[in-house]
C-alpha cells in the first residue's frame, strides 16, 4: 500500500511538471522550428518547386459542379472547371470568362457569345453544345442537382451556332449573370460526363487538371499545359484533409502545408504572430444573424423582437472577433448587390435601457427562451455573448447546443425559439440571400425563420423578375429596409474572408465569397 | 417483538462499534496522503457551500473589454476567459456543480446497486437473473454507455448524473452481492432467521450495517470517477450547456485559446486533477483503514 501511495505522488508531481512544461513550451518550442523552416526556405529559394499544399478541415464531397454544393468541393472544382461569367473580386462587377459577350434582345432572352478555340482537358472542344449539355443536365429533375434552383427560371437552352447559346427564361430573371457565375454552373465536358463519373474523375476547361484523389486524405491536381489562358506557374496542387484547424495551423507553421483558409477568429492572433506566414483578410459576402422562429407566438410580437435587438450589443461582439467581422445592421452586406450604406444603422440600435423597460412592461422574462446553437464556427461565441446580454436585459435564455447535421434538421422543423444562422452567398447577389432565407415560398425549406410578409415577398419578387439592374437594386434596398423596420432578424456581423499562406506564396486571389483561384499563384 | 430480547448484546455491540470507529479513524489519520485528500475534499466542499461569499464576480457575467486577462491580473487572480468572465469565480461555482452532480450520481448509483446487490446476494433465486443483467450492463464501456443514455435523454447535467449513476450500478451491485454472500452465512444471521425475523429486517438492519465498509470505499472512489466523467461528457458537449461554469466545459472552450490564453485550460484542468486525486487517495486511505485485508476494485 505504501508503495502505491508513493506511486501516486510521483504520478501527481510528474503530471504537474508535464503540464507546466506544456504551458511554457507552447510558445517557445515551435518558434524555433519556425526559424529553421524559414531558413531552409531561403536556401531553397533559387530553385523552388512550383507546388502548393492546401489543407481543409473536411474532404470534398465530389468533383462534379453539377452534383455538389459545398465550399470544400467548390474550392477544388473552381480550379478544374470554369464558368461563363465571374464576379471580379475587386470591383464586384460581373465579367465574362468562358463567355466573350452577351446581349438581351428581350427581357426573357439571353444570347451569350462564347470564346473560341477553348478545349476541355480531355480534348473535347468547348462550344455551345457543351454549354447546352451542362445546363440541361443541371436543370433536369432526373439529375436531382442540389443547385438546380440556380437555373429554375430557365425555360430552354438553345444552340444558335458553334459559339453562340441562347437562354430563354420563363419570366424576366434578374440574377441570371450572378447565377451563371456560380461555381455550380461551371461547364463540364460532355464526352467525359458520358464516359465517366465526374464526381471521381473531373474534366473541365480550367487551369488545373485532375491527377488522383484518395478520399479522406488528399486530392492532387497538376497544371493544364494547354490552358487557353496560358499554363499556370504551379506544377502541382495538393488538397489535404486536416480535420483539426489548430493542427492545420501548426502544419502551416512548420511548412508542411502552404495554405489554409477560413481562419477562426479565436486563433487569428496566433496566426498573425507567425513569422513565415502571410494572412489575407478581406470583407466578404457572408452574413451571420440571429434568427427568430416566427411560428412561435412570442416572436410574432414586434415589441419582443425589438427588445431582443436592443439588448444585444453587436459592436462589442464584432470587436470580440479580432477584426474578422464587419459591423452593420443591414442584412444585405457591403459586398453584396443590393446594399446601401444607409442601412448600416437602419435597424434597432443597442439600447439596454429600452430593452430592460420593454422586458419589464411586457413580462418577457417570465418564460424560458430556447436558444438553439450549432457547435461550429463562431455560432457558440454569438450565442454566449447574446445570452449574457439578453439575461442582462431580463430575458431568461437557455442555450442548447447541437452538432451541425442535427441542428439543420431541428431548425428546419422549427424546434427552437431563437437561433443563429449564416449565409455565405456565393453569387454575391442580394436576391440570392433574401429569397431563400426570408421569402414565404421557402417556408419549410431554406426559410428557417418561417418569416412571411406579402409586402416583402413582392419586393423580393420584383428584384428577381426584372433585368434592369437599377430597379433590382432599388427593390432589394426596400426589402432589406423592411426586414430592419420589422426587426425580422438581428444581424450579428458580416463576414471577413480569410486565408493564410506561407510567405513565399504569391498571387493568391481571394474572392469576397471566400473562394479562391490558384491560376496566377507562384512560389518564390 | 424480537427487539425486547436483546438489550445486552446491543450495548456490547455499540461499544465494539465505537472502538471500531476509533481505530479506523486512527488508521486513516496515520495515512498522510489520505489526510491530504480529505483536506482537499473538505476545502472543496466549503468552497462550494460558500461560493457566493468568496467569489468577487458572477460566474456568468461577461466583460468583453477585459477578455483573456492572464493569471495574477488585478482583480482577477486566475485571469479571465474569452468573454471576460472571472476564472476564479467560475472554478468555485464549478466545484459546486461537480460535487452536486457527483453526489447525485453516486447516490442514485448506490440506491440501485445496493438494492440489486442485496436482493441478488440474499435470494438465491434472484441471484442469477440479477447478476446476468449486471453483466449485460458491464459489457458496455462506461463512457459509451453514458453517451448512449444521454443520446436518449438529451443533453443536460441532470441527465449526465443519471447516466453516470446507471453506469455505477453494476460495480456497486457486484461488491454488495459479494459482501452479502459472506455475511449471510454468519451465525447471527442464522439466529435472526430462526427467531422469525422478516427477510427485509434481516437485510436492512443486520446485513447492510455490516457491509458499509466496502460501500463507503466504493462511494468515495466513485465520486472521483463521477466528477471526471461529468467533466469528460461536458467536454464533449453532452453535459453542461453554456454558460454553465462546468470544469470540463471550461476546458473544451479554452482549448481554442491554448496559444493566447493557456490558463483557460490549465486552471480547470488542475481543478479536476486535484479533485479526482483527492477522492482517490481518500478512498484508498479509507479502504486501508476500514479493512486492510479487503480487496475491492
Amino acid at each position: 500500500m505504501k508503495k502505491l501511495n508513493k506511486n501516486w505522488l510521483v504520478l501527481f508531481v510528474l503530471g504537474f511538471v508535464v503540464m507546466l512544461l506544456a504551458a511554457c513550451g507552447g510558445s517557445t518550442i515551435p518558434e524555433e522550428a519556425v526559424t529553421e523552416a524559414s531558413e531552409e526556405g531561403v536556401e531553397a529559394a533559387e530553385d523552388v518547386d512550383q507546388e502548393i499544399v492546401y489543407a481543409a478541415t473536411s474532404d470534398a464531397v465530389g468533383l462534379s459542379p453539377i452534383m455538389t454544393n459545398d465550399s470544400v468541393s467548390s474550392n477544388a472544382i473552381s480550379q478544374i472547371y470554369e464558368t461563363l461569367f465571374v464576379r471580379n473580386p475587386e470591383t464586384m462587377e460581373i465579367e465574362p470568362k468562358l463567355a466573350e459577350s452577351y446581349e438581351t434582345p428581350d427581357d426573357k432572352t439571353w444570347v451569350i457569345h462564347l470564346k473560341e478555340g477553348i478545349t476541355f482537358q480531355d480534348g473535347t472542344p468547348f462550344n455551345a453544345e457543351a454549354v447546352k449539355y451542362t445546363f440541361d443536365k443541371l436543370r433536369d429533375p432526373a439529375t436531382a442537382a442540389p443547385r438546380a434552383s440556380l437555373l429554375e427560371p430557365v425555360e430552354s437552352v438553345n444552340v444558335i451556332d458553334e459559339n453562340t447559346v441562347e437562354i430563354k427564361t420563363k419570366y424576366p430573371y434578374g440574377p441570371m449573370l450572378a447565377a451563371l457565375s456560380h461555381t455550380n454552373a461551371s461547364i463540364v465536358s460532355p464526352t467525359a460526363d458520358q464516359a465517366q463519373d465526374l464526381m471521381q474523375q473531373p474534366v473541365g476547361t480550367g487551369p488545373f487538371q485532375f491527377v488522383e484523389w484518395t478520399q479522406g486524405e488528399s486530392l492532387v491536381l497538376e497544371d493544364n499545359p494547354d490552358y487557353w489562358g496560358g499554363a499556370p506557374e504551379l506544377d502541382k496542387v495538393t488538397f489535404k484533409v486536416v480535420p483539426e484547424i489548430s493542427t492545420a495551423i501548426s502544419m502551416l507553421q512548420t511548412g508542411e502545408v502552404d495554405f489554409i483558409d477560413g481562419l477562426p477568429s479565436d486563433q487569428i492572433d496566433r496566426i498573425r504572430s507567425l513569422d513565415n506566414v502571410e494572412v489575407l483578410e478581406k470583407p466578404g459576402t457572408p452574413v451571420y444573424y440571429l434568427n427568430f422562429n416566427f411560428s412561435k407566438e412570442m416572436n410574432q410580437d414586434p415589441e419582443f423582437r425589438k427588445a431582443v435587438a436592443a439588448a444585444i450589443n453587436r459592436d462589442a461582439f464584432v470587436e470580440n472577433l479580432n477584426g474578422l467581422g464587419v459591423r452593420s445592421d443591414s442584412v444585405i452586406g457591403p459586398k453584396v448587390f443590393g446594399y446601401t450604406e444607409e442601412a448600416d444603422n437602419g435597424g434597432q440600435a443597442y439600447d439596454p435601457e429600452l430593452a430592460k423597460q420593454l422586458v419589464e412592461e411586457n413580462g418577457y422574462g417570465d418564460q424560458t427562451i430556447k436558444m438553439l446553437v450549432a457547435n461550429r464556427d463562431n455560432y457558440m461565441q454569438m450565442a454566449e455573448i447574446a445570452q449574457a446580454q439578453l439575461a442582462e436585459a431580463g430575458f431568461d435564455v437557455a442555450i442548447e447546443t447541437m452538432e451541425w447535421g442535427t441542428f439543420l434538421d431541428a431548425t428546419a422543423a422549427g424546434e427552437y425559439d431563437l437561433t443563429f444562422l449564416g449565409w455565405s452567398n456565393v453569387t454575391g447577389d442580394g436576391s440570392e440571400l433574401l429569397y431563400p432565407n426570408f421569402h414565404s415560398d421557402n417556408i419549410g425549406a431554406s426559410n428557417r425563420s418561417q418569416y412571411s410578409n406579402p409586402e416583402f415577398d413582392e419586393l423580393v419578387n420584383a428584384s428577381r423578375v426584372t433585368v434592369d439592374q437599377d430597379a433590382r437594386k432599388q427593390a432589394l434596398i426596400e426589402a432589406n429596409q423592411l426586414l430592419l423596420d420589422e426587426t425580422a432578424t438581428v444581424v450579428m456581423n458580416h463576414g471577413v474572408v480569410t486565408a493564410a499562406t506561407a510567405d513565399d506564396v504569391q498571387g493568391l486571389k481571394l474572392d469576397p465569397n471566400g473562394q479562391w483561384f490558384l491560376e496566377n499563384v507562384t512560389r518564390e | 417483538m424480537t427487539t425486547t430480547v436483546q438489550p445486552v448484546p446491543h450495548q456490547e455491540n455499540r461499544k465494539k462499534r465505537e472502538k471500531y470507529y476509533v481505530t479506523t479513524l486512527k488508521r486513516l489519520f496515520s495515512n498522510k496522503l489520505a489526510i491530504a485528500g480529505l483536506v482537499i475534499v473538505v476545502l472543496q466542499v466549503l468552497m462550494a457551500i460558500f461560493a457566493p461569499l468568496i467569489t468577487p464576480y458572477d460566474p456568468v457575467a461577461q466583460n468583453l473589454m477585459k477578455s483573456e486577462l492572464p493569471v495574477f491580473s488585478e482583480g482577477h487572480w486566475l485571469g479571465t476567459d474569452n468573454y471576460g468572465r472571472d476564472v476564479w469565480s467560475r472554478i468555485v461555482y464549478g466545484a459546486r456543480i461537480s460535487l452536486v452532480v457527483g453526489v447525485v450520481a453516486v447516490s442514485l448509483g448506490l440506491i440501485g446497486g445496493v438494492t440489486l446487490g442485496l436482493l441478488g446476494g440474499y435470494y438465491r433465486k434472484l441471484d442469477s437473473p440479477i447478476m446476468r443483467i449486471v453483466d449485460l450492463l458491464f459489457s458496455f464501456p462506461g463512457i459509451l454507455l453514458a453517451m448512449l443514455i444521454i443520446a436518449i435523454l438529451g443533453t443536460s447535467l441532470i441527465n449526465v448524473a443519471i447516466a453516470i449513476s446507471i453506469w455505477s450500478i453494476p460495480t456497486c451491485a457486484r461488491i454488495v452481492r459479494g459482501s452479502v454472500l459472506s455475511v449471510k452465512e454468519k451465525e447471527y444471521i442464522m439466529a435472526m432467521r430462526s427467531m422469525g425475523a422478516s427477510d427485509l429486517r434481516i437485510m436492512v438492519k443486520h446485513i447492510l450495517p455490516n457491509i458499509t465498509a466496502p460501500i463507503i470505499v466504493f462511494a468515495t472512489m466513485r465520486m472521483a470517477t463521477a466528477i471526471l466523467s461529468t467533466a469528460a461528457l461536458s467536454f464533449l458537449g453532452l453535459g453542461a450547456q453554456p454558460p454553465t461554469p462546468e470544469w470540463g466545459a471550461m476546458i473544451s472552450q479554452g482549448q481554442d485559446f491554448m496559444w493566447s490564453a493557456p490558463h483557460l485550460t490549465i486552471v480547470p484542468g488542475i481543478a479536476i486533477m486535484l479533485t479526482v486525486f483527492a477522492f482517490n487517495v481518500l478512498g484508498d486511505g479509507l479502504r486501508d483503514a476500514l479493512d486492510p485485508n479487503m480487496n475491492i476494485d
